[in-house]
């Protein structure tokens, strides 16, 4: 066959499938960009996620015809197919695309199979990751805008892709992390488990008094915190004129937020201790402390959200401001002021720090009789738990109490959400 | 003005300051018994901060200060012994947006009653019923005392406002651009509504609406950058103005 006449056959060919209008070609070179770029980002996660390099030679390879790959079809998407005022941001693009073709086999493969050490390869290794994360995200993004023909419904689809993309990243170590700790607890988890003394170091028996220490430890500091920091809150909101002295005890209540929570634990070894002992009480007190600030400042937020306007209406009938903050500014306000408690208490129930100088003890407290007893608690039982792995056989009720832990706090997050949705009130 | 008027609130020298802007200087103006008052002028003038005045609700701003009386039945508001609470019984307010409490029907007209001390459920009934009928939103609602206030329309939401402040007996009302929010039919209802209430109440309206004010109201103020430029008959004002400012805010040359 004759060589021009084949070459001029694909030359118009070609010539055909880049017309402006060739709705059909566009879209496949779209999408075939879209799924290459989508599958960088993916390795590269993948590598961090797996804790593998991807310095290995095949994959360089790989990758770097992957990202020509790319750059050519969005060179052809946007300047065959489209306006020149994209031309800017796909020529950044394609360079960046470039130097990452040729960036990949630079690195020498010293770096093998293994999992995190500290040292310099995991920066590397971790960098070469990232920049293949992103540089798959946003090829991926800027594939989608020729799809949509630039209208402004391709920057929406770009931006919700990248978004998706992202709250998928969040997600991945949430779910890890809860899908182990099920998968190894569920085991242990067992009527025994649940209504037991501790025996044997924790490698035999349950977690009772730890339940029941726990439980009673956040019934106690909701009875003291919740009265206190709605009175805060309705102060500050409603009472105190907005001078310096509120501004100086709003930003007491954030440093007491911002304080360590190994901090309100010396705190009360210190001024709690000596008075009440490694008691029930000492602990109540010092979870007060860690929470009052969450309460507070959701309180105070959910009285924020009542309009001004329903209390003028309240005064405009003779109501006196107490009798406006109890009738028209709390029972709107309250779902938001319990949501924020129960958030509160539920950050408290997996501390430990602030317990473990103050109220816990690991075997033998038993079900305490009096707040001057000292309890056992869930976290510290699990801390406790994890310094015998190795010399006792406590994994399986490690786990167990993990899980059980997770349990509690989650389930305090939904019964927060729960409320919140269910008692929300529309202006 | 004849003499069978009788002056419900006398606003005398009045001078307010929000911090240390002055919003109204030296208003002097009086407020007719069993008449409608308009006020107007244009945006900013001062109107709101006038008419809140005649309840005090500007005690609850910060840094607001009042010099000036304002006279209700031989008694100065702005004594130091008037009772705030007592004074707010007697003048009712209708606000701008609809306010309803997120509560019953029922309740947000209950409420006024309920916080002075009327506990006897009979009496509650026949308040809520009483108030619904004036504010002409009985036929409406009396099937529904019991859904939430926030599920009915804008201008159903601004009736139940005006009940609500029937319901404590007040002997003035205030209404602050009462209709700013509402359609024309609802604006209507209203308008109907206020030409009832002047029988047993006296009302202070503010509005934006030139035909709103000639048509409802007996008596208008004219404001302008927190002074009173004229007042007198509603009819006077409107149709032969004595200041060249007042005609030209009436014939929509400015604000
Ligand atoms: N709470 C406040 N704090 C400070 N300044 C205020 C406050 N309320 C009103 N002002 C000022 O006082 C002046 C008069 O306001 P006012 O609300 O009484 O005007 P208005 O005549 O009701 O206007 P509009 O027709 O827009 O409602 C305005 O300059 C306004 O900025
Ligand atoms: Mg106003």
């Amino acid at each position: 066959m004759d060589l021009r006449k084949s070459y001029s056959y694909f030359k118009d060919f070609f010539k055909e499938l880049l017309k402006r209008d060739n709705w059909e070609f566009k879209k496949i070179m779209c999408i075939v960009s879209i799924v290459f770029s989508s599958l960088v980002a993916i390795i590269g996660f993948a590598s961090v996620a797996m804790s593998v390099y991807i310095g290995d030679i095949f994959l360089r390879f790989l990758l770097g015809t992957i990202a020509i790959l790319i750059s050519i079809l969005l060179f052809y998407s946007y300047i065959k197919l489209h306006k020149k005022k994209e031309l800017a941001s796909l020529i950044v693009f394609v360079v960046i695309v470039f130097l990452l073709a040729y960036y990949m086999p630079l690195f020498p493969p010293q770096y093998e199979l293994k999992a995190y050490d500290v040292d310099a390869s995991i920066l590397k290794f971790m960098i070469t990751s990232f920049i293949l994360i992103i540089v798959g995200i946003l090829g991926a993004s800027f594939s989608m805008k020729p799809l949509y023909n630039f209208t402004s419904k391709s920057s929406q689809a770009s931006a919700y892709y990248v978004l998706t993309v992202a709250i998928l990243l969040i997600l991945y170590p949430l779910v890890v992390i809860v899908s182990s700790i099920v998968s190894n607890g569920i085991g242990g988890i067992s009527w025994e488990f649940l209504t037991q003394d501790v025996s044997r170091h924790g490698s035999k028996g349950g977690v009772f008094p730890a339940i029941v220490g726990t439980l009673l430890l956040l019934m106690g500091t909701v009875f003291i915190a919740l009265p206190l920091g709605i009175g805060s809150a309705i102060y500050l909101q409603e009472y105190a004129k907005k001078g310096k002295i509120v501004r100086v005890i709003r930003i007491g209540v954030d440093v007491l937020q911002g304080i360590p929570s190994i901090v309100h634990g010396l705190f009360g070894l210190a001024f709690f201790v000596p008075i009440f002992g490694i008691s029930l009480l000492s602990g109540i007190l010092i979870m007060s402390f860690l929470t009052l600030p969450i309460i507070i400042r959701s309180s105070e937020e959910a009285l924020k959200s009542v309009p001004q306007s329903l209390r003028e209406g309240s005064y405009a009938v003779g109501a006196t401001r107490w009798q406006t903050i109890q009738r028209v500014v709390l029972p709107p306000a309250l779902p938001g002021i319990i949501t924020g408690t129960v958030l509160g208490v539920g950050r408290a129930a997996g501390e430990t720090a602030p317990i473990m100088f103050t109220a816990v003890v690991f075997m033998g407290a038993g079900t305490p009789t009096s707040i001057f007893d000292p309890i056992q608690a869930l976290p510290y039982h699990l801390l406790e738990l994890t310094r015998y792995i190795g010399a006792y056989p406590v994994d399986q009720n490690a786990w167990a109490t993990a899980l059980l832990l997770l349990s509690i706090v989650l389930g305090m997050n939904a019964i927060a959400i729960i409320i919140r949705e269910k008692y929300r009130v529309e202006f | 003005m004849t003499s069978k008027n009788k002056i419900k609130m006398d606003i005398r020298n009045l001078n307010l300051w929000y911090d240390k802007s002055q919003a109204l200087y030296d208003i002097t103006v009086p407020v007719l018994e069993n008449k409608v008052t308009a006020i107007i002028g244009p945006s900013g003038c001062g109107k709101s901060t006038l008419i809140r005045c005649l309840n005090r609700m500007n005690d609850i701003i910060n840094k607001c200060r009042i010099e000036g009386s304002v006279i209700m039945d031989d008694v100065d508001i702005y004594e130091k012994k008037t009772d705030v609470v007592e004074i707010r019984k007697k003048v009712g307010m209708v606000f701008q947006k609809p306010n309803p409490f997120p509560k019953s029907i029922y309740e947000n007209i209950a409420y006024g009653c309920r916080i002075a001390g009327i506990r006897n459920k009979k009496k509650l009934d026949e308040i809520v019923e009483n108030s619904l009928k004036e504010a002409a939103l009985w036929d409406e609602v009396s099937d529904r005392l019991d859904d939430s206030a926030m599920g009915f329309s804008g201008g159903q939401q601004q009736r139940l406002c005006i009940a609500r402040a029937l319901a404590i007996n007040p002997d003035v009302v205030l209404m602050d651009e009462p209709c700013s929010a509402l359609d024309p039919i609802a604006t209507a209802k209203i308008e109907e509504l206020i030409r009832e209430l002047v029988k047993n109440y006296t009302v202070v309206i503010v509005t934006h609406n030139m035909q709103q004010a000639a048509r409802v109201s007996n008596y208008t103020a004219y404001m302008y950058l927190g002074k009173l430029i004229e007042y007198g008959g509603t009819k006077q004002i409107f149709e032969n103005p004595k200041e060249e400012s007042t005609e030209n805010y009436i014939t929509g040359r400015f604000g």
